[in-house]
C-alpha cells in the first residue's frame, strides 16, 4: 500500500505545542526562576522629569542585608555608554544610571541589591537624594524652539542639534511641479499619541556571573538574545562569547523589549560583583515609564490630487516625540514613512523630519513602527479629499493603490512590490461591511470609515545594514529534529509554525521535532523576534536548512539503498523510493549512520546530521533621497469599522469591524488570525484610550493599568469579519508575509474616518476618548460647522490651526540625512 | 509595604479593644482591596492592621422589623451581587455587581467601599441617595448616623479613631416609589468619571415628598443636587413626561459643577455628563414601573 | 512573623512567614506554585486570579495571613497531574520491547474543557495571562453555565490580555462551556 505524505502541514492550523506548559502553569517566564542564593535588587528612579541630582548612598550601603549599591558617577569611565554600537543608532547617549542629571520620571539613579525584596527596597528609601529641577519640555513642536530646555547639552549629533538628534528627509520627484498642476491640495496637521506595548509580563532579568568560567549568564526576558549580548558585552568590556543570554518563556513584547534596558546592565554589573544570582524585574509602574512607548509625531501633511483624484504629490513635515532617550526613535521614521506610504505609489514624495528629545518616556520600538502614525495621518486626508472631489472614500483609493495585476512592480519611492492582493482586500471589505449601503443610507450618529494599509516583512534597517535570521536543525539519532534559534518565541507560536515546515520538508512526524530553548551560547546568531519577521525571515532560514538537511539524509540513503538520489522521497518518518512509501529507510536508521556508523556514509560525507542556514533578505539600504526597497515583501490590508457614537456620552460603539488581510501564504492560519485580532486591539488601544498624560512638570499619570486605558475585553468587537486574500510572495521561497502588524496599522484611521462619517467631527489627533468626543459634538453643535476638527477648532486650542501656521522645517536644504 | 502588626479579631468586642489599644496608627482592613493597594506602594505605612474579615456579625445580611435591611460592613460585593433583595434593595445588588470586577468583587466589601469614602466607586453615591443609617461602633459603645454625615466635605469620612463601621442600615424595600442609578466609566473596571442616583417617594396621593438626586465622582463627597430635586416635589411620578427634564438636569449641573468652575477637560465633560445621566435618571423615574 | 496554613490544590502548605507577604507571594514561594503570575501587582491586570474558597480573587491584592486556613486553587488544580508513560517517539526498531518509563505529567487528555478549549481555538499567545483567565472563567462558568458572548466578555473585563484581541479567548470559553454542559453537574 503507498501512503500519500503529499499531504503538508503547512497551510493547517495545527494547536500550538508550546500550549501544554502554558496552559498548566509549568512554564517558566523571568520572574518564575529561582537559583541558589539568589539576592534581589531594585531600582531607584527618578521623581523628577529633568533636574540635577545630588546623591547619599552611604546610609543605604549600612541596612540590613544590603549587599551592594550602585550609582553612575561611580561607573563613569568603566562602563561603557551604549547606543551606537551599530551604526546610526545614535551616539552613546545610554548608560546605566543617570550621573547628575536627569532627563524623565523614571530615569535610573541608583541600585541596590539585597538578601530580599522588602530589604532592598528599604534601603531604596535610605538613599538621600536632592533634586534641583531644571525647565521641562514635553512636546514635539515645544523641543524645536531655540528657547526649549535642553535634554542633552554635551552630545553632538550627526544629524541634528539641540533636541533635534536625528533629521529625516525625502526627495522624490519633483513637488513644486506636482503642487502647481493640482486641482485639489488637502492639509492637515495629525498628531499621535504615545502608546505603550504593556506586555503583561513585566521587563525583568536575573544575571548569573560563574566567578569559575568568567561565564555572565544573563536570563532576559527579551525579544532578542545577540543585540543584548552584543550591547551588553560591549558596555561591560567582555568578552562576547562569555556573555550568554538566555530567554526563558516571555510574556510578549510588541517592541517594547527589543532593545538592551538599564536594568539588564545593572543585574549584570551586581552579579560580576557579588558572585551571586541577582534578580531584577520592573513592576509595572517602572515598564510604563522606562519600557520604551510608541513615539508620538506631528504630521503636517499636504497631498496634491488631479480632478479625477489620483494622488500627484505627498509633502510632509515631521517632528517626532522620542522622549528622554531612543534606541530606535529615528528608525521609526524613516521605516514608518517609507513603507507606510504603500499603497499608493506617490509620484512625487517631499518629506522632512525632525526627531527630538523630550522630558517624557523613551521612545521605542512598538507593533506598527511608525505605520499606525501615517496611516492616521494619510488614510484621513485621502478621505478629506475624496469629500472635496465629490467621490466615494472607496473610489478614490481604488484608483490609486498598487493592484494585484501590476505586480511585480517599483514605485517611485523604491518600494518593489512582488505581489498584492490589496485591491482585492478592498472590493471585499466593502462588500462585507455593505459600504454603498451604509454610505447612501447614513443613520445619525453612525457612519462608516476605512482604511489601507501595507506593512512590512520585517526590514532592512537603515540603521545596520542587516535583515538576517538563521536555523540550525539537527537529526537526533533517535529519528527526532531539534530546531535551534535565537529569534525568541513570545507568543507566535515559533515551536509550531517552524515544526510545520521541517515536518513538510524533512517527512519527520510533527511530534517529534522539538525547538530548543533560545540560548546564545548555542543558537545561531539571528537578529531576534520583531518587525512581522518570524515567519517569513525565520521561516525561509528553517525552509532553507531543512532542504539542506533533506539533501544530506537523501544522500546517505541513496548510498545506502543503491538508487539516485533523485528517486527518493521524505516522508512519515523515512527516506523511501519514490511510491514505494512503506519500504525505505528510517530517519533514525539515517541519523545513527551518519554519527555511529560512518563507514556507511557516502565517501567524503561529512558525518553529522546537521544543517544550518542564514537567510538575509534581498532588501536595500536606503538611498541618499530616502527611497529604497526596505522589506523582502509587502503584506497589507483594508479595514472598515461601522461605529455609533454616544450624542449624550461620547461612548463610540463599534457595531461592526471588516478586516481583509493579504498574509501570502500562511503556515498556520489559526495562528495568523490571533496576530490580527491581537494587532487590531494595539490599534484599538491607541485609537481610543491609550495615552501617555504627563502632569505640567513631567508626571507620568497613566503608569497603572488603572490609569492606562488598554482595552478590555468588553471593549471589543466581535471579530469575525476576518478574511485573507493570499497573494504569495515570490520574493519570500515559501510565499510568506509578515502577519504580526498589519492587524495594527489601519485602524486609528479607519475608526477616525467613521466617526468623522458618524458625526462631521475629524479627529486629528489621538486618542478618540469619550470626553474629547462628546465635547467635541457640542462644540460643534455651539460653532454651527458642518465640519468640525478636533482640537483645531475647539476655542482652548492653541497649537497652528492652519497651514499658515505651521512650523517649516529646520535644516539646510542641501543636506542629505543618511 | 513596611512592616506592620496584623491581627485578625474573631469578634466585635475584641476589635472594638484592639483599636483602642493601639491607636490613631492602626488600620482597619475589610476585604482589603483598597488598603493593600496603598501599602504596596508605601503609601499607607500603618504599624498595626486589624483585619475585620472573621467577625460573623460584620459580615451578615438581614431585615430589622420594620423592613429595614441591615448589611454588616465587611460583607462583599459579590455577596450583595447574589442576595435574593425586592423592590428598591435589587439596586444594591445591581450596584454591587457592577462595581470594579469580579475577582476584586469577591474580596471588596460595602463597608470598606463606605469608609474609603471615594465617591467614584459608586457606594458613597448609594449610601446618600438612599439616606442609609451607618452603624459605628467603639469601645465607647454604639452609634449610628446618616450617610450624608458619614462623609465629611473635605474627603473621607468623620469616623473617629477608635470608631469601626459595623453595619449599614438600609430603609425599607417599599419605601421608594422610585430609585434610579446610572454611571458612566471609560472601561468596565474604571472609576466612574460621574455616577448619581435619584430615590423617589411619594405621599398617599402619588406626590412626590423627597426626590434626593446624589452625583458621585464631582467632589471629596456625594453632591446633592437639593434644588434640582425639589422642582420634582409635588408632581406626581407619572406626570414626568410634562417635566422640563432637560432644564431641570441642567440645573442639577449648574447646581454640582458650576459650569463657571468647569475649566478642565475632565470637569466640562463631567458637566455634560451629569445632564445626560440626570435626564436619563428622570425619563426612567417616569417611566411605568420606574 | 506567623505561621499560616493554606490548603493549596488540596494539599496543606505551612508557612512562617512575614505578615507582608500576600497570597501570591505565598502560593509561588511558599507552595512554589508559579503558575500564578504577577503582571502589575495593582489588582488589575487579573494573571493572578485564583480560587478562595470558592471566590476568585486577584492573589497579588490579599495578604497570605488573610488566606490563613483557607483553601486555594491555582492553575495548576486544573488538569490532573499524574504518573503517566513518557512519551516514546522511536517508534521504528524500540517499539514494544521496553515499557516506557512513568513521569509525572499532563496530558492533553487530561486538560480541563476550559484548557482543551483554549489549546483548540488559540486563546493563548504568550500565556502570561492564560492562567488566570481560566481560573476566571472556571468560576464563571460554575456560576453561569449557558452564558452569552457579552457575558463571557463581562466575565473577563477584569483580566487583561494584550495579545490576543480576546476574540479567541471568548470562542474558548464559549466552547468550554458547552462541553461542560454537556457533562453534566
Amino acid at each position: 500500500m503507498d501512503v500519500d505524505y503529499a499531504n503538508k502541514l503547512v497551510g493547517q492550523s495545527v494547536p500550538r505545542t508550546e500550549d501544554l506548559a502554558l496552559l498548566t502553569g509549568t512554564a517558566r517566564y523571568i520572574d518564575d526562576i529561582r537559583m541558589p542564593g539568589m539576592i534581589y535588587a531594585k531600582v531607584l528612579r527618578s521623581t523628577h522629569a529633568h533636574a540635577h541630582f545630588k546623591l547619599d548612598v552611604s546610609r543605604a550601603r549600612t541596612m540590613p542585608g544590603v549587599l551592594g549599591v550602585l550609582t553612575g558617577a561611580e561607573l563613569v569611565g568603566k562602563v561603557k555608554p551604549w547606543g551606537d554600537l551599530m551604526q546610526d543608532l545614535l551616539v552613546g547617549d545610554h548608560f546605566a544610571f543617570a550621573i547628575d542629571k536627569v532627563c524623565y520620571e523614571g530615569q535610573e539613579i541608583a541600585a541596590v541589591v539585597a538578601e530580599t525584596k522588602y530589604q532592598a527596597m528599604d534601603a531604596l528609601e535610605a538613599i538621600d537624594i536632592e533634586y534641583d529641577p531644571l525647565p521641562v519640555v514635553l512636546e514635539a513642536d515645544k523641543a524645536i524652539l531655540p528657547d526649549a530646555p535642553l535634554l542633552h547639552p554635551n552630545f553632538n549629533y550627526e544629524f541634528g542639534e539641540g533636541n533635534i538628534f536625528d533629521r529625516y528627509r525625502v526627495r522624490i520627484g519633483d513637488i513644486e511641479r506636482a503642487e502647481a498642476e493640482a486641482d485639489l491640495v488637502v492639509r492637515q496637521r495629525f498628531s499621535s499619541n504615545r502608546q505603550a506595548g504593556a506586555a503583561l509580563d513585566p521587563h525583568g532579568c536575573v544575571a548569573s556571573y560563574d566567578s569559575f568560567s568568567g561565564m555572565l549568564t544573563l536570563y532576559s526576558s527579551t525579544q532578542s538574545l545577540f543585540m543584548v549580548r552584543d550591547v551588553l558585552a560591549d558596555s561591560l568590556q567582555l568578552a562576547r562569547n562569555r556573555v550568554r543570554v538566555v530567554a526563558p518563556e516571555v510574556g510578549a513584547g510588541f517592541g517594547s523589549k527589543a532593545q538592551v534596558f538599564a536594568h539588564e546592565v545593572i543585574a549584570s554589573i551586581f552579579s560580576l560583583q557579588t558572585g551571586r544570582p541577582v534578580h531584577l524585574v520592573l513592576s509595572r509602574a517602572e515598564v510604563f515609564r522606562v519600557g520604551t512607548a510608541r513615539n508620538g509625531q506631528i504630521r503636517h501633511v499636504e497631498m496634491f490630487f488631479k480632478k479625477d483624484g489620483k494622488i500627484t504629490g505627498y509633502r510632509d513635515y515631521v517632528i517626532q516625540n522620542s522622549g528622554g532617550s531612543s534606541y530606535w526613535g529615528n528608525q521609526v521614521v524613516h521605516i514608518g514613512t517609507n513603507v507606510g506610504m504603500l499603497p499608493y505609489p506617490v509620484p512625487n514624495i517631499h518629506i522632512d523630519g525632525d526627531i527630538v528629545h523630550t522630558n517624557t518616556a523613551p521612545g521605542g520600538a512598538l507593533r506598527g513602527f511608525g505605520i499606525p502614525q501615517i496611516n492616521w495621518a494619510k488614510e484621513q486626508l485621502m478621505d478629506i479629499a475624496a469629500s472635496e472631489l465629490g467621490l466615494d472614500p472607496a473610489h478614490i483609493r481604488d484608483i490609486n493603490i498598487v493592484r494585484g495585476d501590476q505586480c511585480p512592480l517599483v514605485t517611485p519611492f523604491g518600494q518593489k512590490v512582488d505581489t498584492t492582493s490589496i485591491d482585492s482586500c478592498l472590493a471585499k471589505a466593502v462588500e462585507v461591511i455593505g459600504w454603498h449601503d451604509k454610505r447612501a443610507n447614513k443613520r445619525p450618529y453612525e457612519g462608516v470609515g476605512m482604511s489601507l494599509g501595507m506593512k512590512y516583512t520585517s526590514c532592512r534597517h537603515p540603521s545596520f545594514d542587516t535583515d538576517l535570521s538563521a536555523i540550525r536543525l539537527r537529526l537526533e539519532t533517535d529519528g527526532t529534529v531539534t530546531i535551534f534559534s535565537s529569534d525568541v518565541n513570545h507568543g507566535q507560536g515559533h515551536a509550531t509554525f517552524l515544526a510545520q515546515i521541517v515536518s513538510d520538508v524533512l517527512g519527520v512526524g510533527f511530534e517529534k521535532i522539538v525547538l530548543a530553548p533560545p540560548d546564545s551560547s548555542n543558537a545561531p546568531f539571528g537578529l531576534g523576534t520583531y518587525a512581522s519577521r518570524a515567519a517569513a525571515v525565520l521561516g525561509t532560514a528553517c525552509r532553507m536548512a531543512a532542504e539542506r538537511l533533506r539533501e544530506k539524509i537523501v544522500a546517505i540513503a541513496a548510498h545506502v539503498l543503491e538508487v539516485d538520489a533523485g528517486d527518493l522521497e521524505a516522508g512519515g518518518d523515512r527516506i523511501y523510493v519514490k511510491g514505494l512509501s512503506n519500504t525505505g529507510l528510517y530517519l533514525e536508521n539515517l541519523a545513527g549512520y551518519s554519527v555511529y556508523r560512518t563507514h556507511q556514509l557516502p565517501p567524503g560525507f561529512e558525518p553529522t546530521l546537521e544543517a544550518t542556514a542564514t537567510y538575509d533578505t534581498p532588501t536595500d539600504r536606503e538611498a541618499p533621497d530616502g527611497s529604497g526597497n526596505f522589506s523582502v515583501t509587502y503584506a497589507g490590508g483594508c479595514h472598515i469599522a461601522h461605529v455609533r457614537v454616544d450624542p449624550g456620552t461620547g461612548h463610540i460603539t463599534i457595531l461592526d469591524y471588516v478586516m481583509v488581510h493579504d498574509t501570502g501564504t500562511v503556515i498556520n492560519p489559526l495562528i495568523v488570525e490571533g496576530q490580527h485580532q491581537g494587532g487590531f486591539l494595539m490599534g484599538l488601544g491607541m485609537a481610543f484610550g491609550e495615552d501617555y498624560v504627563y502632569d505640567s512638570e513631567g508626571h507620568l499619570l497613566t503608569a497603572t493599568f488603572a490609569e492606562y486605558k488598554a482595552p478590555l475585553a468588553t471593549d471589543v468587537p466581535e471579530l469575525h469579519h476576518l478574511f485573507e486574500i493570499p497573494a504569495p510572495s515570490t520574493t519570500i521561497p515559501g510565499g510568506q508575509k509578515g502577519a504580526g502588524e498589519s492587524g495594527t496599522g489601519p485602524v486609528c484611521a479607519a475608526l477616525g474616518n467613521a466617526v468623522a462619517h458618524a458625526t462631521g467631527v475629524r479627529f486629528t489627533t489621538l486618542p478618540i476618548t469619550a470626553d474629547r468626543m462628546l465635547l467635541a459634538l457640542r462644540e460643534k453643535e455651539r460653532s454651527g460647522l458642518e465640519i468640525f476638527r478636533y482640537p483645531d477648532d475647539m476655542p482652548d486650542y492653541d497649537g497652528p490651526r492652519g497651514y499658515e501656521d505651521w512650523p517649516k522645517p529646520t535644516g539646510g536644504e542641501g543636506e542629505m540625512f543618511f | 509595604m513596611t512592616p506592620f502588626t496584623y491581627f485578625q479579631p474573631a469578634g466585635l468586642e475584641e476589635a472594638f479593644s484592639l483599636v483602642a489599644e493601639h491607636g490613631p496608627g492602626t488600620r482597619l482592613m475589610a476585604g482589603g482591596q483598597s488598603l493593600l493597594l496603598a501599602l504596596k506602594e508605601r503609601l499607607a505605612r500603618p504599624p498595626t492592621v486589624v483585619s475585620l474579615s472573621r467577625i460573623p456579625e460584620l459580615s451578615a445580611i438581614s431585615y430589622a422589623e420594620d423592613g429595614s435591611l441591615e448589611v454588616g460592613a465587611a460583607t462583599t460585593y459579590a455577596q450583595l451581587q447574589k442576595a435574593a433583595f425586592t423592590g428598591w434593595h435589587r439596586h444594591i445588588s445591581a450596584i454591587a455587581g457592577n462595581l470594579a470586577d469580579r475577582s476584586v468583587r469577591s474580596m471588596g466589601t460595602i463597608g470598606g467601599g463606605a469608609c474609603q469614602a471615594d465617591p467614584r466607586y459608586d457606594v458613597p453615591t448609594l449610601l446618600v441617595a438612599s439616606a442609609a443609617r451607618m452603624v459605628i461602633g467603639s469601645i465607647d459603645g454604639m452609634r449610628s448616623i446618616d450617610a450624608a454625615a458619614f462623609f465629611s466635605p473635605a474627603g473621607g469620612t468623620t469616623l473617629g479613631p477608635r470608631d469601626i463601621l459595623c453595619r449599614i442600615v438600609f430603609p425599607p424595600a417599599g419605601v421608594f416609589a422610585s430609585f434610579g442609578f446610572d454611571k458612566f466609566r471609560f472601561r468596565v473596571f474604571d472609576a466612574a468619571v460621574v455616577n448619581a442616583a435619584l430615590a423617589v417617594t411619594t405621599d398617599e396621593a402619588g406626590r412626590i415628598t423627597i426626590a434626593r438626586l446624589v452625583f458621585g465622582g464631582i467632589a471629596a463627597c456625594p453632591s446633592v443636587a437639593g434644588a434640582a430635586g425639589a422642582r420634582l416635589c409635588g408632581v406626581q411620578l407619572n406626570e414626568f413626561a410634562s417635566l422640563p427634564v432637560a432644564d431641570i438636569a441642567a440645573q442639577a449641573s449648574e447646581e454640582v459643577l458650576p459650569i463657571a468652575t468647569a475649566t478642565t477637560r475632565h470637569r466640562q465633560f463631567q458637566s455634560e455628563l451629569i445632564k445626560t445621566i440626570t435626564t436619563g435618571l428622570l425619563t426612567q423615574a417616569g417611566a411605568p414601573g420606574g | 512573623m506567623q505561621t499560616i496554613t493554606i490548603h493549596v490544590n488540596g494539599k496543606k502548605v505551612r508557612g512562617t512567614i512575614d505578615e507582608r507577604m500576600l497570597l501570591i507571594e505565598f502560593i509561588r514561594d511558599v507552595a512554589n506554585l508559579t503558575g500564578t503570575h504577577a503582571g502589575c501587582w495593582e489588582a488589575r491586570c487579573g494573571a493572578c486570579a485564583v480560587e478562595l474558597d470558592g471566590n476568585t480573587v486577584k492573589s497579588c491584592n490579599v495578604l497570605a495571613v488573610q488566606a490563613d486556613g483557607c483553601s486555594v486553587f491555582t492553575v495548576e488544580s486544573l488538569s490532573q497531574q499524574r504518573l503517566k508513560p513518557v512519551e516514546h517517539v522511536t517508534t521504528q526498531s524500540l517499539a514494544g520491547v521496553y515499557t516506557p518509563l512513568q513521569a509525572i505529567g499532563s496530558s492533553a487528555a487530561d486538560l480541563h474543557p476550559l484548557q482543551k478549549a483554549f489549546h483548540t481555538c488559540h486563546a493563548l499567545q504568550c500565556g502570561f495571562c492564560t492562567p488566570g483567565m481560566l481560573m476566571v472563567l472556571k468560576g464563571f462558568l460554575a456560576e453561569n453555565p449557558s452564558p452569552t458572548r457579552e457575558e463571557v466578555r463581562m466575565a473577563i473585563a477584569g483580566n487583561i490580555c494584550r495579545c490576543t484581541g480576546y476574540q479567541h479567548i471568548v470562542d474558548a470559553a464559549m466552547m468550554a462551556a458547552e462541553t461542560l454542559r454537556a457533562a453534566g453537574p
